[in-house]
């Protein structure tokens, strides 16, 4: 569904990414992991366009998407939770969400979509007419997720969605994930808690300063000696 | 000096700061309802709480970014509720931000120098508050990142510039917020030895924080906020095992982390 390959990053003259190689398969669960600073932002932000490879490409499907913009890229159908929320924070929560669907197929089923996202986090309901910037982070985070929901992805990317949220949440949110797997989003995921992202993730990538330095079934990849020692904390 | 060992809260350690009935509305809101909190000379007290309990309101409030409707918080048996941010500050109580909020176009260098030449109390050249800026990057081993611009920063090196600029300010009390998401398990650990020898300096430190490995271990007590009141207080193994709590706000995870 999603291959990368040979890519090479870059910040200015700052080499970020070497030669990284991964891919996709349909409803996939996959998750990266990685210290800070290895490049596992950077993947993802070079996916839905937001940095554009030196070397290498990427296809989705039958498209090119390391020559195409971010705007259009949504409208292909992959959706990015970034690091950090990005919400509009003098944007209502309702219209946070709805700035989501905004590519023109999820657009019509809208109200509807917003309907399944206050189902999965009703506090949002509650505040739905708040600023986001007023919000808590934690809700800003459930934001966030919603508003990537909302567009319908048949790729959902996250960059650490269990940051800054009650553990309670983080299983809330992980149930989610896996609920919306089975009905068909294939899933990239970064989470520096490795356990549970390993728990749900049918395969992983390891990245070790902007390279891939270790792949497999999540399965073995807990029980890998270097996975337990530096991501799981064993 | 002071030494680094838990507390004994039954014998010794003495009140810092004392919050009394503190409630904070926004609109129709009650973010923060009638919450008591003391936190005792080089203590670690850690806050908990479900997402929008007020756990970021009380920071807030403590640190004087929003006035208390009602209540009132003593820091050594003075009145600081209603002093300006800048003043609490100088005072000796220090905040970090759950988003790192450094100048993004300075160095490490400069982004401390600030808190280190304007967040202290006495007057200062801005020699030594250079010479003092660069101690405080040694202790937070960023002594290579001293002439970095802050938004060349990796996460963790601007978590730890977050926590030097508050240091630079030479708190008695120290406010963090999720200093520790976002850490792998190494980086964590790493982390959790820093917040320990800031104790060791003889600092008291209120901490909000979502990782129950870091928070659980590290605390000498535990506040538990629910809906902008005080669900519960304890040590961590008290906590951890109490029903409200687990019902409010650890959910199925709770098991693992009460043994």
């Amino acid at each position: 569904m999603l291959t990368l390959n040979d890519l090479d990053v870059f910040y200015g003259d700052a080499q970020a990414l070497w030669n990284v190689t991964m891919e996709l398969r349909q409803r996939e669960i996959v998750t990266l992991l990685g210290s800070n600073g290895a490049g596992k932002t950077t993947t993802l932000k070079t996916v839905s366009g937001l940095l554009h490879p030196r070397k290498g490409q990427i296809r989705f499907g039958d498209v090119r998407l390391d020559v195409v913009e971010p705007s259009k890229i949504v409208t292909y159908g992959i959706a990015h939770v970034p690091e950090g929320r990005k919400l509009f924070p003098n944007m209502t929560v309702a219209d946070n969400l709805l700035a989501g669907a905004y590519n023109t197929e999820s657009w019509a089923d809208r109200f509807k979509t917003i309907e399944t996202i206050f189902q999965i986090f009703p506090v949002l309901q509650v505040r739905k007419k708040q600023l986001a910037g007023t919000l808590s982070g934690g809700e800003q985070q459930m934001v966030a997720i919603g508003r990537a929901l909302m567009s319908k992805p048949s790729l959902l990317m996250l960059d650490e969605p269990s940051l800054g949220l009650a553990p309670k949440m983080v299983e809330t949110i992980f149930n989610v994930l896996v609920d919306i797997n089975k009905k068909g989003t294939t899933i990239l995921l970064i989470e520096q808690n490795a356990q549970i992202a390993l728990q749900i993730a049918d395969r992983g990538y390891v990245m070790e300063t902007g390279k891939i330095s270790l792949e497999g079934k999540a399965a073995e990849l807990m029980e890998n000696e270097h996975v337990k020692k530096a991501y799981l904390g064993l | 000096m002071n030494n680094s060992q838990s507390l004994d809260k039954d014998k010794t350690g003495s009140v810092i700061l004392t919050g009394y009935k503190l409630t904070k509305t926004f609109g129709g809101l009650m973010a923060l309802n009638a919450v008591d909190v003391q936190l005792y000379e080089q203590e670690i007290l850690g806050l908990i709480g479900p997402n929008g309990a007020g756990k970021t309101t009380l920071f807030n409030v403590i640190a004087g970014v929003y006035k208390p409707d009602s209540g009132r918080i003593d820091f050594r048996e003075e009145k600081i509720s209603g002093l300006r941010p800048d003043l609490i500050c100088k005072r000796g109580i220090a905040r970090t931000f759950q988003i790192t909020k450094p100048f993004l176009e300075m160095s490490a260098l400069e982004n401390v120098m600030v808190g280190s030449y304007f967040g202290v109390r006495r007057k200062r050249t801005l020699k030594s508050s250079k010479r003092a800026a660069d101690k405080i990057l040694g202790f937070l081993r960023l002594e290579d990142k001293r002439k970095v611009l802050a938004s060349q920063l990796t996460l963790v090196e601007r978590k730890r510039l977050e926590i030097a600029r508050a240091l630079s300010t030479e708190p008695n009390i120290l406010l963090l917020d999720e200093v520790i998401g976002g850490l792998n398990p190494t980086e964590t650990i790493e982390m959790m030895a820093l917040i320990k020898r800031i104790r060791s300096r003889g600092i008291s430190i209120l901490m909000i924080e979502h990782v129950m490995k870091a928070i659980m271990g590290i605390s000498d007590r535990v506040i538990v906020l629910h809906y902008g009141q005080k669900l519960t207080e304890g040590n961590p193994k008290e906590i951890v095992k109490n029903k409200d709590v687990i019902e409010a706000y650890l959910g199925g995870m709770a098991h693992a982390h009460a043994e």
